[in-house]
């Protein structure tokens, strides 16, 4: 219980802390987050002697919360706390000459407690509740420099796009407590829940893991800080999307998943195509992320959720790496773009090596923690029995994976590069990235243990392993020497920029929906005129009827205002004579006791004990007489 | 019946009531104080000769370094404190008289005339009284010794606060 | 029964001494020491009660203690007074002081 505790309220405590006090903020959330690992750890522990740690406590009526660290909780659990940890020592670094850093502090921390919130949640109202304070961490996050103006319609746009995804959710939730009657979390297949709640919920996924066609938001999410992107936006609040689908999973019917394979697919090629064409490091690996996501959608509709939850570990330390790496290239060239990021890798070389090994995982390259996963789900896409496209889009997908990485590698290594000053604090960055990249080489060590503990089983096969290779070698050499930075083709920028259609968000969504606004400002205006004239109507037809004389009405009413006037007149008279003047006797009879009283008092001490002493012996008298 | 008890109760309780009669009667300040010292001991040699130990030994106890206290105080503030003036520094005596002897009477008509019940002749040791009145203090009358704590220390504040003087806070 | 008695009579000598010194004394001092002598003899008159009434209820120890704690806080806070009042009008006589006539 106490694990549990730990877990969760420690990152929250750090963020009321930093609120609250606004002292060593940064290190307050990094205690804040070590809280929430040592909690973790001891819930993995726990789980891995067999005890699943629950707790339950008052929620709404007959529908209690629930907080259980499950196998594939606690290994979540896990694998979070870790990520964020060096995330935030990533972070001391990178924000150390930034400004903005107390909404980024808190803000972190209160998305820290919330996730770990969402991966040991037990039942839905609690998943909810923490998806949604997800949401809005991830609102405040983003815009965390609100002054420039990319960073505020950023963060409107994410929270708007996922609020109307969450929609999903809500109604996903709904059905399924309906249809099972608790709002546990059940791991046991219970029944199936409709087609209707699974797509629900799958609109939930699409929404919050950037799937097509809600992708554009994480795109532009980019312009918040590196660590709020490395968290958040690829390793952690994306993978809630993911989550959900593992949760809900033996929920949904063959035809549902079906619809989620297909989603998945759709993604992978679609926004790996626009990563490829990208002109920009952290839109590439925007791009990157809702393709990788679109990976374990489709393991989850393959019906393979084993690849997925080893995919989502792996993606989620080479990701972040990533991200880290790309920020450290930001704090030093000062922009992300890739014509100015030439020859940088040869500047920050460790960096640079570090960037390179988790794109390499990333691509599939042996022995690194990415081969494994994603070996995994090229073997989902070609075990899985519906559909038979799963397994090339799975492949295009690996090697439009391939080409990207490669054309980063490129554009950063070649050209040449004058050596500069290094920034300060750039140890804090550094020890960060490079603690995940270890873990991505270290991958092949405890990713298949940590899946099997998790509950799951990795799924292997030879033709998915040798063809997985292949593509990926051939698509680092050939994004290796497309380095162009800029893209000038029309059909090419039509990718990259996210297939804007009819004008994009701005236009499909914005306008029509301030168009709506207006219009029923308008109908609200009418209405309330059309009410003002009714009142008015009303009004003078009461007036009329008024007019009418009715002299019976008015003598009678002649008449009783005279008789009530003589009463008051009488009244009047006894208030007068009788109470008034009574009470100025009393008035005067207790003035003149006063004027007496005052005569006795003296003053001096001995008079006034003369006088207790009388009384005392009154009352003794007293006392006695009634005793005898 | 006359017990020992009775002798040492008539014995102390006339000294004291001598020594009290003495307070009053002389007109040098120190030795009004020292006969008030005399009769709170005789009152606390009376408690012993009832046997409450503790509170006769407490009673001796307190009076002792309250009455030379209160011998210096005399010191300070009397006009005459040797009383070799021999001014008769009384008003009201009739009346003050009338009180004393009035509360006296009264008083003893009471105790002669209530029906007080049975005597009861056994004692706890001065151990075992010792024991259970600090068990009757930290058990039930705990709320009672509080609050005379408390009662000290604002009757310390107290006094501290009336005898302040503002010359010396100015030089401050 | 006549321990009894001479206790509480003894006490009740006590207690009309100490007011006639109360109430017939000129200095502040002295009345005080007159009201110490009432203390004195109710307390004499609870130990009374206790010894030969009560035993077995400590409750009343406890008031002797209680009221032994009244003396000692009334001799503090009036000497306090008297000090205040010594340094103001010179003197602590109470027969001239009628500040407090209403």
């Amino acid at each position: 219980m106490i694990a549990l505790l730990l877990t969760i309220l420690g990152p929250l405590a750090a963020s009321i802390w930093i609120t609250v006090t606004r002292k060593q903020i940064g290190y307050a959330a990094l205690t804040g987050s070590l809280t929430s690992l040592i909690g973790s750890v001891l819930l993995f522990l726990y789980m891995i002697e067999g005890q699943i740690i629950t707790t339950s406590f008052a929620g709404l009526p007959g529908l209690p919360f629930r907080l259980e660290a499950t196998e594939l909780s606690a290994v979540l659990a896990l694998v979070v706390s870790v990520i964020t940890t060096f995330i935030f020592i990533y972070a001391i670094g990178y924000m150390a000459e930034e400004k903005g850093k107390l909404r980024f502090w808190s803000g972190i921390s209160l998305f820290l407690g919330a996730m770990q919130l969402l991966v040991l949640a037990g039942d839905w109202i609690l998943f909810v509740m923490a998806w949604e304070i997800m949401g809005f961490a991830s609102y405040l996050l983003i815009g965390t420099w609100y002054w420039k103006k990319e960073a505020g319609d950023a963060s409107n746009k994410a929270f708007l796009m996922n609020r109307v995804a969450d929609l999903g959710l809500y109604v996903g939730v709904f059905v399924i407590i309906l249809a099972s009657g608790s709002s546990r979390i059940a791991a046991e297949s219970v029944q199936g829940i409709s087609m209707v709640g699974a797509l629900a919920l799958l609109l939930a996924v699409m929404g919050k893991s950037a799937q097509v066609p809600f992708q554009s938001w994480l795109s532009a999410a980019m312009a918040g800080p590196t660590p709020v992107s490395a968290l958040l936006h690829s390793a952690t609040m994306v993978a809630a999307g993911i989550i959900l689908l593992l949760k809900a999973f033996p929920l949904f019917s063959p035809d549902a998943l079906i619809w989620v394979g297909s989603v998945g697919g759709v993604t992978i090629l679609l926004t790996g195509a626009t990563a490829v064409f990208s002109e920009d490091i952290k839109r590439m690996l925007a791009a990157s992320t809702s393709s990788q996501l679109g990976f374990m959608v489709l393991a989850v509709g393959a019906g393979y959720p084993a690849a997925a939850v080893a995919h989502l570990i792996a993606h989620a330390f080479m990701k972040s790496s990533l991200f880290l790496g790309a920020g450290i290239f930001q704090h030093e060239i000062g922009s992300t773009k890739y014509e100015k990021l030439g020859a940088a890798g040869k500047k920050l070389k460790l960096t640079f090596s570090g960037f390179a090994v988790a794109g390499l995982a990333l691509a599939g390259i042996p022995p690194l923690i990415g081969f494994w996963s994603k070996d995994a789900i090229l073997t989902a896409g070609l075990q899985a029995d519906p559909a038979v496209w799963y397994f090339p889009a799975a492949l295009a997908g690996a090697f439009f994976t391939a080409i990207y990485m490669g054309r980063s590698f490129g554009i950063l290594w070649k050209g040449r590069s004058e050596p500069e000053e290094k920034p300060k604090k750039l140890a804090w960055m550094q020890l960060g990235l490079l603690t995940l990249v270890s873990a991505v080489v270290a991958g092949w060590l405890f990713l298949d243990p940590l899946v099997e503990v998790a509950g799951f089983s990795v799924p292997k096969d030879n033709i998915a392993m040798i063809s997985g290779l292949v593509v990926a070698s051939i698509g680092l050499v050939a994004g290796w020497f497309a380095t162009t930075p800029i893209i000038k083709n029309r059909v090419w920028m039509f990718f990259r920029d996210n297939y804007p259609v009819a004008g994009g968000y701005t236009n499909v969504i914005v306008q029509p929906v301030q168009m709506l606004a207006n219009g029923a400002n308008q109908i609200e205006t009418r209405l309330l005129q059309s009410v003002f004239t009714i009142g008015t109507v009303f009004l003078a037809v009461g007036r009329w009827l008024a007019d009418v004389p009715d002299r019976a009405t008015a003598y009678v009413i002649d008449w009783i205002g005279a008789f009530n006037l003589k009463i008051a007149r009488l009244s009047g008279f006894t208030d007068d004579k009788g109470i008034v003047e009574g009470i100025a006797r009393l008035v005067d009879s207790v003035q003149r006791i006063g004027y007496y009283g005052r005569k006795i008092q003296s003053g001096l001490v001995h008079r006034e004990l003369a006088w207790s002493v009388y009384g005392m012996v009154f009352a003794l008298i007293i006392i006695l007489l009634t005793y005898l | 019946m006359i017990s020992i008890q009775l002798i040492l109760l008539i014995i102390f309780g006339l000294v004291a009531i001598w020594f009290g009669w003495r307070v009053f009667m002389t007109s040098s300040m120190v030795r009004s104080a020292l006969s008030l010292l005399g009769s709170m001991v005789a009152i606390g040699a009376l408690f012993l000769v009832m046997e409450a130990e503790f509170l006769g030994v407490l009673q001796i106890m307190m009076m002792g370094t309250e009455m030379s206290i209160m011998a210096v105080f005399m010191m300070m503030y009397m006009m005459d404190p040797g009383g070799l003036g021999n001014m008769d520094m009384s008003h009201q005596k009739n009346l003050s008289i009338a009180a004393g002897v009035a509360v006296t009477v009264l008083i003893t008509g009471a105790v002669l005339f209530a029906d007080w019940g049975t005597i009861v002749t056994q004692v706890p040791s001065p151990h075992e009284q010792n024991r259970l009145l600090g068990m009757e203090i930290l058990k039930r009358s705990m709320m009672i010794f509080e609050t005379a704590g408390v009662t000290i220390l604002t009757g310390m504040i107290a006094s501290i606060a009336v005898a302040l003087s503002i010359k010396s806070s100015r030089e401050k | 029964m006549e321990l009894l008695i001479t206790a509480l009579i003894i006490a009740a000598i006590l207690f009309g001494i100490g007011l006639y010194g109360a109430l017939s004394q000129t200095n502040l001092v002295m009345i005080m020491m007159g009201i110490e002598l009432m203390l004195g003899a109710a307390m004499v008159n609870l130990v009374a009660f206790w010894r030969y009434l009560h035993p077995e209820a400590f409750s009343i120890q406890m008031f002797v203690l209680v009221a032994m704690t009244v003396m000692a806080l009334e001799g503090a806070v009036g000497f306090a007074i008297a000090t205040q009042r010594f340094r103001t009008s010179g003197s602590v006589e109470m027969e001239e002081s009628a500040e407090l006539k209403g």
